[in-house]
């Protein structure tokens, strides 16, 4: 494997999702990569995991409250 | 006693038969995903409260049409999305570059040396830091890859899934995806460029 087809199949290897055999060549790769490879691997793993780990955003008060205002009036209008 | 959880299913079905409850607690079930989503795929929050407000407006005008196939959450992040693009794309001056451009050639182009930063002890500072280059980087996307980035990347969805919200194929999610990744290391590569005096790169 080459840092080309790394790159290529590397959002499967992160979700695991990739054939052992695959996943095992990948990683040969990742051992022997003389270029960016594995920091990049490991910065973008990271930072992904970064993302993920941090809870869903909490949505500001008035905008949750003028969400809802618009979709009872909305509501309202199709009653009507 | 707390009410049993229903369903996305049931709810769905109820809010089409005009329980307006039914689909306010599908609201209060997706709304912050859904803002995180366009949070991150429009860059600031007056515009993703924006994307948040007229996607559920949307869903709620159009689901009559919703032949519930797909998964609910699959629709309404499809919904999300495309206002999320329809945002982007208004915007001027947003970075452009053509879906064709070949970024690699066919030896593989050697990437400049990106510095390993998941090892240094300075962690928590460096965490905060590195949350900041990717933001800034996922904010310079052009928005066809950022899509695909984002739902696959960022909120886990898988390649099948992400094909489903974008409407496109599995093939053209995964070129989407190729490319964003390199044009993610190409602007990690520059921050460390433009960053850090050459003595500190040994």
């Amino acid at each position: 494997m080459d840092c080309r087809e790394l790159f290529a199949i590397l959002s499967d290897y992160l979700e695991e999702e990739l054939d052992p055999g695959i996943s095992d060549e990948l990683k040969k790769h990742l051992e022997e990569c003389r270029y960016s490879c594995p920091n990049f691997v490991k910065t973008f793993k990271m930072t992904i995991e970064l993302y993920r780990s941090s809870p869903p955003e909490e949505v500001p008060r008035e905008v949750r409250l003028r969400l809802r205002h618009l979709l009872w009036q909305e509501g309202r209008e199709e009653e009507l | 006693m707390p009410a049993k959880k229903e369903s996305d299913e049931v709810l769905v079905r109820k809010s089409k038969e005009g329980d307006q409850t039914a689909f306010a607690e599908l609201v209060n079930r997706y709304e912050s995903k859904i803002y995180s989503l366009a949070h991150k795929m429009t860059g600031n929050r007056e515009d993703a409260a924006d994307v948040l407000q007229e996607a559920f407006l949307d869903a709620y005008k159009s689901l009559s049409h919703f032949k519930e196939e797909a998964k609910f959450s699959t629709w309404l992040y499809r919904i999300a999305t495309n206002v999320c693009l329809m945002k982007l794309r208004k915007r001027k001056g947003e970075a452009v570059i053509s879906l064709d451009e070949p970024l690699l050639t066919e030896e593989g182009e050697r990437p400049r040396e990106i510095p390993d930063w998941s090892t240094n002890p300075g962690a928590v500072v460096l965490n905060e830091e590195l949350k900041q280059v990717m933001d800034e980087a996922i904010k310079a996307l052009p928005p066809a890859y950022k899509s695909v980035f984002v739902l696959r990347n960022l909120e886990g969805l898988s390649n099948a899934e992400t094909g489903k919200v974008l409407g496109e194929s599995l093939a053209t999610v995964k070129s989407r995806l190729h490319r964003a990744r390199i044009f993610l290391r190409e602007r990690l590569s520059h921050y460390f460029d433009d960053n850090h005096p050459p003595s500190e790169k040994e």
